[in-house]
């Protein structure tokens, strides 16, 4: 687990006091796949451990494959561990008795929208607040406050199957507020949104997470998207199952250092400069990049090197993705397949 | 519970599509089998040959039969479109208990079944063949403990299977043959002998038999064919229940 402890996380007033239990504590947790036909084993959690404070927002950042859903899978109830225990508040979950209390207060927004597409937005928030025992007046005024929250008065009689992939997002995120969740967990939930659904999306959770009923709501999200894992308090980079790097976004690109250059050509003159100041360069779709550890200087050099040869480029600070890329050799977008 | 048997009732209004053809199809295999074999099924000297009734008199019990199997059985495999399209996480993952979504589901299915069975009842009166409200009870409620039996089997085999393609060959391999071999076609009095064993044992055989008892007909005895059809119905919910209960891995 390299140099997981050493990123310190600048969320330390988010931390539980002294004596009180995390919102969620996670020890030591594997889960093991079967392999088929003389396959190996394999395991898509690999002793994870993890800690997350009251009112905390956490995302999960690792490419497809590294074992963030499968982990979101088990803390969502839906899947067991085979090593390792969940403590909710410091109550363990393995105890039956504490799983009722636990989803009362759970909201859950997976990858595919939990509705039902033949039914109205209204139907399906009812018959969602029913199934956390909310009825009558009761499911009225939840299904009013979260219809209120997220603006989809206007479109409370439309089937979902009718909406676009936005709007639907948001009546799945309405619907897993409607218990007033004091965790919410979110598996990848912009996946297949355009752009600006995306950012409207992100931009809704933020405000969310601010305007919690009893302090900021506790969110833990997975993504593979840089930006919006930079959204959180806290970012927990995942690779094959283990947990490889956590602490705030800006505490992880500081650890990084300094500057990724990017040529908009994949040209060998531009592998030649940058080779000629000591740096290794790889060829990402059709740019090359190169992550420069020396200091301004070097940077300096380079830039005015790639401009006399006419080479465009870009110099930008180091993102979460290096800080991926330095901590696992991989990149965000490597596609490993198989159960995430 | 009810908010979600009441979303099974509301899917099915909205798609009026699968609720003709689910009440159409037996009507025209009726009619097309009624009559087709109407005469086959008639000797000169001794008259129908078939239990002693009309050909279409005895396959309508058979007709309803087939829509509540079939009915059913497309209702325990929307668990595959709601696992899915992510509609089933969103309530496994709620505090609702497994046996109350499992009983839902099961209530769900079997009552959209039951309904579309009971349909094809009225049919009755226009071969003569009649039915009190004591018979028609009888009916209902054997129609329901077969909905439920089937719907039951159907959850189990739909929780393991991954696509809506493989579930309806597993449908296709066993539903088909359980139907024809339920003395919905053919009596179970001229089968051969083997052929007459696997009858006996299918459960949907005593349900048609209930059936058949309730148009007054007679098909066996009444007792046996009822306890076997409860006891169908008792398996299917016990099957459900250990399905979404314990069918998954969960803390």
């Amino acid at each position: 687990m390299p140099q997981a402890a050493e990123a310190a996380a600048t969320t330390r007033d988010l931390q539980p006091a002294p004596g009180a239990p995390a919102m969620l504590s996670v020890g030591s947790l594997a889960r093991v796949y079967k392999g088929r036909r003389g396959h190996a084993d394999r395991r898509a959690v690999d002793g994870v451990s993890l800690e997350i404070a009251r009112g905390e927002w956490v995302a999960l950042l690792g490419p497809n494959g590294s074992g963030k859903s499968t982990l979101v899978r088990i803390l969502a109830t839906l899947d067991r561990p085979d090593e390792g225990r969940v403590l909710w508040q410091g109550r363990d979950l393995a105890d039956a008795s504490n799983l009722a209390a636990y989803r009362r207060g759970l909201g859950v927004v997976f990858q595919h929208a939990g509705l039902d597409r033949l039914l109205t937005v209204r139907e399906n928030l009812a018959g969602q607040a029913a199934l956390h025992g909310l009825t009558g007046r009761g499911a009225a005024e939840a299904v009013a406050r979260v219809v209120d929250m997220l603006k989809i008065g206007d479109r409370l009689h439309d089937r979902v199957g009718e909406l676009s992939g936005g709007l639907a997002r948001r009546c799945d995120l309405a619907r897993a507020l409607l218990p007033r969740p004091a965790l919410l967990i979110l598996d990848e939930a912009t996946a297949g949104l355009d752009h600006d659904s995306r950012i409207g999306f992100l931009d809704q959770l933020a405000a969310l997470h601010e305007s919690g009923q009893t302090g900021p709501m506790t969110i833990l999200m997975t993504t593979h998207l840089m930006d919006e894992a930079e959204r959180a308090d806290r970012v927990v980079m995942v690779h094959e199952g283990r947990v490889v790097l956590e602490g705030s976004p800006a505490a992880l690109r500081e650890r990084v250092g300094g500057a990724s250059i990017r040529c908009r050509a994949s040209s060998i003159e531009a592998e030649a400069i940058l080779s000629d100041a000591g740096i290794e360069s790889t060829i990402r779709g059709s740019e090359r990049v190169a992550r420069v550890e020396a200091g301004a200087d070097t940077v300096a050099r380079v830039a005015s090197h790639l401009a006399r040869a006419g080479i465009a480029f870009e110099i930008s600070p180091p993102t979460l993705g290096d800080a991926y890329l330095a901590a696992t050799g991989a990149t965000l977008t490597d596609l490993n397949g198989g159960n995430d | 519970m009810l908010a979600l048997t009441r979303r099974e009732l509301v899917r099915i209004v909205r798609q009026p599509s699968r609720l003709l053809a689910s009440v159409a199809t037996p009507l025209l295999v009726w009619l097309l089998l009624g009559s087709g074999f109407a005469r086959s099924f008639q000797s000169p000297a001794e008259g129908s040959l078939v239990a002693g009734i009309e050909y279409g008199a005895y396959l309508l019990p058979g007709m309803a039969t087939m829509t509540v199997l079939f009915s059913s059985i497309f209702g325990a495999m929307s668990l595959i479109q709601d696992r899915h399209e992510g509609f089933l996480q969103s309530v496994l993952v709620s505090p609702t208990p497994r046996w109350a979504i499992a009983a839902s589901k099961l209530l769900g299915s079997s009552l959209i079944a039951t309904a579309q069975a009971v349909c094809l009842l009225p049919a009755a009166f226009l071969l003569g063949d009649g039915i009190g409200a004591a018979g028609a009870g009888m009916a209902v409620v054997a129609l329901l403990c077969t909905a439920i039996g089937i719907a039951g089997l159907g959850l189990a085999c739909a929780w393991w299977v991954d696509s809506t393609q493989g579930f309806h060959g597993v449908m296709n391999l066993v539903l088909l043959p359980m139907w024809l071999l339920s003395g919905s076609v053919f009596p179970v009095a001229g089968a051969s002998g083997w052929m007459k064993v696997i009858m006996m044992a299918n459960p949907v055989t005593w349900c048609t038999a209930v059936l058949h008892n309730a148009l007054g007909h007679n098909a066996g005895d009444p007792v046996v064919a009822w306890a076997v059809t409860v006891g169908f119905a008792c398996l299917g919910v016990v099957l459900g229940w250990t399905t979404l209960g314990r069918g998954i891995r969960r803390f």
